[in-house]
């Protein structure tokens, strides 16, 4: 599984440098599909496997084909690619630091088992929120066989309607914003 | 709990009083819905009404506040601990509908005249102050981000509202790629805290570092903490993630800088002190730090960089920048001592009345032409409009921070709990920061009681009218008022810090 | 009175004033005229109303508990033992007195007004000014908190400076309201200094709280002293006292009610009412009391000797309030307090008159105030000549007119207290004050009203208008029977003044104020009364009758006299020489040889090292996203490395 993981987030890793990096629009998104369907992946290892499938359907699926549509009817031409300069230099040396401390923060003590992300194990005690003779730091909610006894979906679903609605509720006035902003943005030669 | 997922959905559903916490949210919500069908009905000619409708459901929208303010004394969380229902969120949800309700009423006058008057834009602003409101009420990572990126969705569009003008083009262009880059940081910070913590809910998060400060803090949720804070820094316009502010102020219809600058800033930082204050309180030495870095640069370049500013719009960018350093001052203090918390109230409220107060001047009295933005556009304001230069002189003056206004109180109450909490040289160089940017404000309070020179062509003012003196008027008496009757808010702001949630800190003394 | 009434009335009498002074600066331009007359005369009047409610509660109000302190709110509080600023008001028999005499004399002025600026152009402005003064007037009197009390202070300086400068087109009235108000600010330091040292030793701003923490004050000490000192210095420059007493003749080019309202009836007297008010500060500190009350008679006896040969009506009003003042501030400083506040309230009312009365012959003689150019007005002006005649009765000290209870009550004191050994040596002093009172008073009034008229004006002169006259003839009854039913001059005869007052300053230890004994007190009333009557016969003889001839008197003295006399003791040229032309003399030095040298060194280098990080920002500002983000990842990442390296334990 280790290794999965490694090969998993080293091809996403890479493939999202081609989408930044590609001149052509179509390889840059195909690129990102190459990086969605890694991250879907990944979220298989973690024991998500509701979210995996919603991962390539929607996005690998749905989204990246209306992108590649809209390119293949735009058919934008090739992009100059900006001089290399010392930004250029610059960032990759910043976001190298960030990536390397990152690792070396998360390796301080981070131990991969088969129970998944460390420190899975639940106490029993934990609900409340007066801090019992549990631990809630290094408690997670979802433990491998907890959630696949009550079911992936299940339990996507009961956090939605939880924990989430509140969330989710606003994700859809967010969306409507969105439309409403993007149509407003685009339509022209109807003044008034 | 786990047991429970399987049937949690059967048994708990959110109670009608969650949706009663909701109120001046959904009423917004519905006012939004509803402004966009009114527009499709309503004749080009009478969109006045709309901002008539907007401002009525940003009144009832207030009212739905203060009756929360009244029923919230104690605080309590609304569905499943995701939404804070406490006098703070009321607190900041009546600056925020206040000036709003500002911005709506100068907006009509001014948006004819730049021919930009469409429907979209009050209900945007609707929208916008909807998602503000929730990030102040925000208890849940979740949540955060979303009342972040409904309120900034919004004003991306707002930016670029001017449809024909390149200029808002650019700025709209520039804040959605930054505000992008930015919720990057947000979001990966806010998932390391979640995989630090295994919570997206804040008094959760807050149980959880309470618990692991007995062993050491991880790293690993340090960088998140920092990253969070990072996502912050950049809304609230604070060095060095301030590169945005002054392009975007100046590209933006000045309607909607007069928007942006101010309530943008109090929503974020009202849940930075939920978030870092409250919740954060027990790695407050690891970030308090940083916090006061942030402080001293951006008192530091805003101040300096307004200097030599010819631009009205940017100078009061930079300006804005420099007023979120002296906040962080009050977010830097020591997390036990409320006058910290309620020194930040105070200055957001002063902050808010004056600096719509004063981009209020620059949008009404902006005339057929360009926008009122250069220095020189104001050179002898004072012998046409002597109350319009009044009013903005002393706006000025209380954004420099003189007493008897409303923005020495803000600095006041902020340098004295730094003071307080042995952050003096945080407090001095506040102080003589202020001294720097005194120089600018008088500069552009003198230029309006200059007399043009003799080939010097005025600038044509438009006319003040009636919605302009009601704004100017009452932002110049909330000036006054929360610089002489002190502890009307003082109060206020003391009660609404008194039952802040998440309340971990003083669980546990 | 109970606190609640307290508040309503204190939040009324301030903001009728203030209501006035708003409407009329905002409105007034645009309605013109008769909305500005009224709006600002009502506003007074409203304020007088107030006045009397209050003068009535303060009288009605049971034995102990004539002073009410209500907090309108509190305008800044850093806990216990910090500083903490109420916005506090206290309603006594002082501030009741205060507020009567503020408000009633200022209405009567206020009136007299709308007739005065008739043809002014700027009446709104005028009258916005007028009743901004008197709310912050009112402000200063009613104050409880020390802050309080130095905000009125500082309003009631601006507000004179406005109105002495208010015809600013010319030059010497900008330079004299410049005058006054640099010497304001000295008093507003001395002031500000003696709160400072107060906080320190007594942790506390507010008046009660101070009064009754007087055991911090060790009793004669040196601080003590020093800060009664200080508040003294504070009094002085309100009061044009010596050595801060020039800008009040100056103050005379300002319109006459301002004069009338500013330099004769209110602000001037603040000093008195500061001393007043800090009494049990004063009993502490004799040696500062004794201070104030050399000061003041020396003031007395040198405005007094001025008056004498000034040539400009107001001016020499002008001095002859000086030398006033400088009796009431003797009075205080010797502990006679509510006999200070006495003279107050009777020059009050006489001094507003002669004031107002003079603006009458100035307006009727198209703005001529040399008095050599008059003479003869009596026949011209019967009213004002009757009123402006009472008036000088009054000032000079007959009995039965107002002055002359107050005066002589006030030197009745001076027989048994005064500083140093001899207390009867300043005693002397007021008595030959008492004789120049009367010369100069009726010196005045021959000169204007009598002989032969001096100029073709003068023929056409005609009495003023009711508007101008009605205040001047009700000041003018005033200044004769105002006095009688409150205060005599004599011990155990009526003695409702010192009644009334007597609650504020219970306090007074018996050395201070005890009245002479009754023989005492007749033998020196009959001498005052005798050197008054000995000025005023005196001056009929000199300048009515012409013998002996003024001049030829003049001329016997030693020349220096009327020299100084003249001159005003070449108290300003002193200062011209002592420090204006020195200061000067330095700044020009500095300008040319320190400053480019030594200061503009650094200065510049400041600036220009400021300015030019300035314009680097500027650069980094380049517009492109590009930049932006990088300058956004770098700063992310010099916060993380920071966070991450450095601070994770």
């Amino acid at each position: 599984m280790n290794v999965l993981v490694v090969v998993a987030m080293a091809l996403a890793a890479i493939s999202s440098l081609g989408v930044v990096l590609s001149r052509q629009t179509i390889y840059s998104a195909l690129s990102l599909v190459v990086t969605i369907a890694m991250i879907s992946v990944l979220f298989l290892l973690l024991n998500a496997q509701f979210l995996f499938a919603v991962q390539i359907i929607i996005y690998a699926g749905a989204v990246m084909v209306l992108f590649v549509f809209i390119i293949a009817l735009l058919s934008p031409d090739a992009e100059d690619r900006p001089g290399r300069d010392w930004r250029a230099v610059v960032g990759l040396i910043a976001v190298a630091a960030v990536t390397i401390l990152v690792f070396v923060a998360a390796g301080n003590g981070v131990t991969y088992n088969s129970k998944g992300f460390r420190a899975t194990q639940l106490l029993g005690s934990c609900t409340s929120l007066n801090a019992g003779p549990c631990d809630p730091y290094r408690t997670f909610s979802y433990p491998v066989d907890a959630t696949n006894a009550a079911g992936n979906v299940q339990t996507v679903a009961g956090q939605l309607f939880t924990t989430f609605l509140l969330p989710f509720e606003i994700t859809s006035l967010l969306l409507l914003v969105a439309v409403i902003g993007a149509v407003y943005l685009t339509r022209r030669g109807v003044e008034r | 709990m786990l047991a429970q997922a399987a049937t949690i959905p059967a048994l708990v559903t959110p109670t009608g009083r969650d949706l009663l916490g909701l109120l001046p949210e959904l009423i917004l919500g519905a006012a939004f819905v509803l402004l966009m069908a009114l527009d499709a009905f309503l004749p080009s000619t009478r969109r006045s009404w709309l901002a008539v409708v907007a401002f009525i459901s940003l009144a009832a929208a207030f009212g739905a506040s203060m009756w929360g303010w009244f029923d919230s004394g104690s605080g309590r969380t609304l569905y499943f601990g995701a939404f804070a229902y406490d006098r703070y969120s009321m607190f900041v949800n009546a600056i925020l509908l206040v000036s709003s309700a500002l911005v709506v009423i100068i907006s009509p006058q001014y948006l004819n005249r730049r021919g930009i008057h469409h429907g979209e834009y009050y209900a945007l602003i609707l929208a916008s102050t909807t998602g503000m409101m929730i990030l102040a009420g925000a208890m849940n990572l979740m949540v955060i981000f979303l009342g972040i990126e409904l309120l900034s969705i919004s004003l991306y569009v707002l930016s670029g509202f001017s449809r024909g003008d390149e200029r808002s083009q650019e700025a709209a262009l520039k804040y959605l790629l930054l505000g992008g880059f930015a919720s990057g940081f947000l979001l990966y910070g806010m998932a390391l805290v979640y995989g630090e913590t295994g919570h997206t809910q804040l008094a959760q998060i807050g149980l959880a570092l309470r618990a692991a400060q007995t062993s050491s803090v991880d790293p690993l949720v340090l960088v998140g903490v920092i990253l969070v804070f990072i996502g912050f820094a950049f809304k609230v316009s604070a060095v060095p993630f301030h590169t945005w502010t002054p392009d975007v102020y100046q590209g933006a219809p000045t309607s909607v800088t007069t928007f942006m600058s101010v309530t943008t800033k109090v929503a974020a930082f009202a849940a930075l002190v939920r978030v870092f204050t409250y919740t954060f309180p027990y790695v407050y030495t690891h970030w308090q730090v940083i916090v006061s870095l942030v402080a001293i640069l951006s008192m530091l370049v805003g101040n300096i960089a307004a200097l030599t500013q010819t631009s009205l719009k940017r100078m009061l960018a930079y300006s804005g920048i420099a007023q979120a350093g002296y906040i962080l001052i009050g977010v830097a203090v020591d997390p036990r001592v409320a006058l910290g918390t309620i020194g930040v109230l105070y200055y957001l409220a002063a902050y808010a009345v004056t600096n719509i107060g004063a981009f209020a001047v620059i949008t009404v009295m902006a005339g057929r032409g360009e926008d009122l933005d250069s220095y020189s556009g104001l050179r002898g304001l004072a012998f046409r409009r002597p109350y319009v230069a009044a009013a903005m002189g002393l706006f000025l003056l209380s954004l420099g921070g003189f007493p008897p206004t409303a923005g020495f109180f803000g600095k006041f109450f902020v340098f004295a709990a730094a003071i307080k909490t042995g952050l003096t040289p945080l407090a001095i160089w506040g102080i003589v920061t202020s001294a720097v940017s005194v120089f600018y404000y008088l500069r552009v309070a003198l230029l309006m009681y200059q007399r043009p020179a003799e080939d010097e062509r005025e600038y044509a003012w438009s006319r003040t009218s009636l919605s302009a003196g009601i704004v100017l008027a009452a932002t110049t008496a909330g000036t006054l008022v929360l610089g002489i009757f002190v502890f009307l808010l003082y109060n206020a702001a003391s009660a609404a810090q008194s039952g802040l949630l998440p309340a971990i800190a003083s669980s546990s003394g | 009175m109970s606190v609640d009434t307290a508040s309503a009335l204190v939040i009324l009498i301030l903001l009728f004033p203030l209501a006035g002074a708003a409407l009329n600066a905002v409105l007034g331009p645009r309605l013109g005229r008769g909305f500005v007359n009224l709006a600002g005369t009502l506003s007074i009047g409203a304020a007088f109303v107030v006045a009397c409610v209050i003068l009535g509660n303060v009288i009605a109000a049971p034995a102990g508990h004539s002073a009410v302190s209500v907090r309108l709110w509190q305008w800044l509080n850093l806990g216990s033992g910090n500083l903490s600023i109420g916005m506090d008001f206290t309603l006594d028999p002082l501030s009741a007195l205060m507020v009567m005499v503020i408000t009633g004399v200022g209405f009567l002025i206020h009136v007299y007004s709308v007739g005065y600026m008739e043809h002014d152009p700027g009446v709104a402005r005028f009258f916005a000014y007028m009743n901004f003064f008197i709310f912050s007037m009112l402000t200063l009197v009613l104050a409880a908190d020390l802050i309080i009390l130095i905000v009125g202070w500082a309003l009631v300086a601006l507000s004179s400076y406005l109105l002495i400068g208010f015809w600013y087109e010319r030059a010497s009235a900008v330079l004299a309201a410049r005058k006054a108000f640099i010497t304001q600010v000295i008093g507003d330091v001395a002031l500000v200094i003696a709160a400072f040292l107060i906080f320190l030793n007594a942790h506390t701003l507010s008046l009660p709280n101070i009064f009754a923490r007087t055991a911090a004050f060790p009793s004669g000490g040196i601080l003590v002293n020093g800060i009664c000192a200080l508040l003294a210095i504070g009094a002085f420059a309100k009061s044009a006292q010596f050595p801060l007493h020039t800008w009040l003749p100056d103050a005379m080019e300002g319109p006459t009610p301002v004069s009338a309202l500013i330099h004769a009836a209110t602000m001037v007297t603040a000093g008195v009412y500061l001393i007043a008010r800090f009494h049990p500060l004063f009993n502490l500190a004799p040696i500062a009391g004794g201070m104030v009350a050399c000061v003041g008679m020396g003031t007395a006896l040198m405005a007094g000797i001025i008056a004498l040969s000034q040539i400009d009506i107001k001016r020499v009003i002008a001095y002859s309030t000086m030398s006033q003042i400088g009796l009431m501030i003797y009075a205080v400083g010797i502990g006679a307090y509510s006999a200070g506040m006495f003279h107050f309230a009777t020059h009050a009312v006489f001094k507003a008159l002669l004031f107002m009365a003079a603006g009458n012959v100035i307006h009727s003689l198209h703005d001529e105030q040399d008095i050599r150019l008059m003479g003869g007005m009596a026949a011209r002006m019967r009213w004002t000549h009757w009123a402006f005649l009472s008036g000088s009765l009054a000032l000079a000290g007959i009995p039965l007119w107002a002055g002359w209870f107050s005066k002589e009550n006030l030197l009745g004191f001076g027989t048994v207290a005064g500083p140093g050994p001899a207390p009867w040596l300043l005693y002397m002093v007021g008595v030959g004050v008492n004789v120049l009172t009367g010369l100069y008073a009726f010196r005045l009034w021959a000169t204007v009203f009598h002989g032969e008229p001096q100029t073709a004006r003068v023929y056409a002169a005609k009495e003023a208008r009711n508007v101008l006259l009605v205040p001047v003839v009700i000041l003018g009854v005033l200044s004769l029977i105002v006095a009688w039913p409150l205060q005599w001059p004599v011990p155990n005869a009526v003695r409702v003044f010192s009644d009334f007052l007597s609650p504020v300053f219970a306090g007074t230890p018996a050395g201070l104020a005890s009245e002479p004994a009754l023989w005492i007190a007749i033998v020196a009333l009959v001498i005052g009364t005798l050197a008054s009557l000995l000025g005023v016969g005196a001056a009929q003889r000199m300048w009515l009758h012409r013998e002996p001839d003024p001049a030829a008197v003049a001329a016997r003295l030693p020349r220096a006299l009327p020299l100084l006399s003249y001159n005003k003791f070449y108290f300003d040229e002193l200062y011209d020489a002592a420090f204006v032309r020195p200061v000067r003399a330095a700044a020009r030095t500095a300008r040319r040889v320190v400053e480019p040298d030594v200061f503009d060194g650094w200065i510049a280098g400041l600036t220009d090292l400021l300015r030019g990080f300035s314009v680097d920002l500027r650069a980094y500002q380049t517009g492109f996203i590009r930049d932006y983000a990088a300058a956004f990842t770098v700063g992310a990442v010099v916060l993380v490395v920071v966070t991450a390296v450095f601070l994770s334990r």
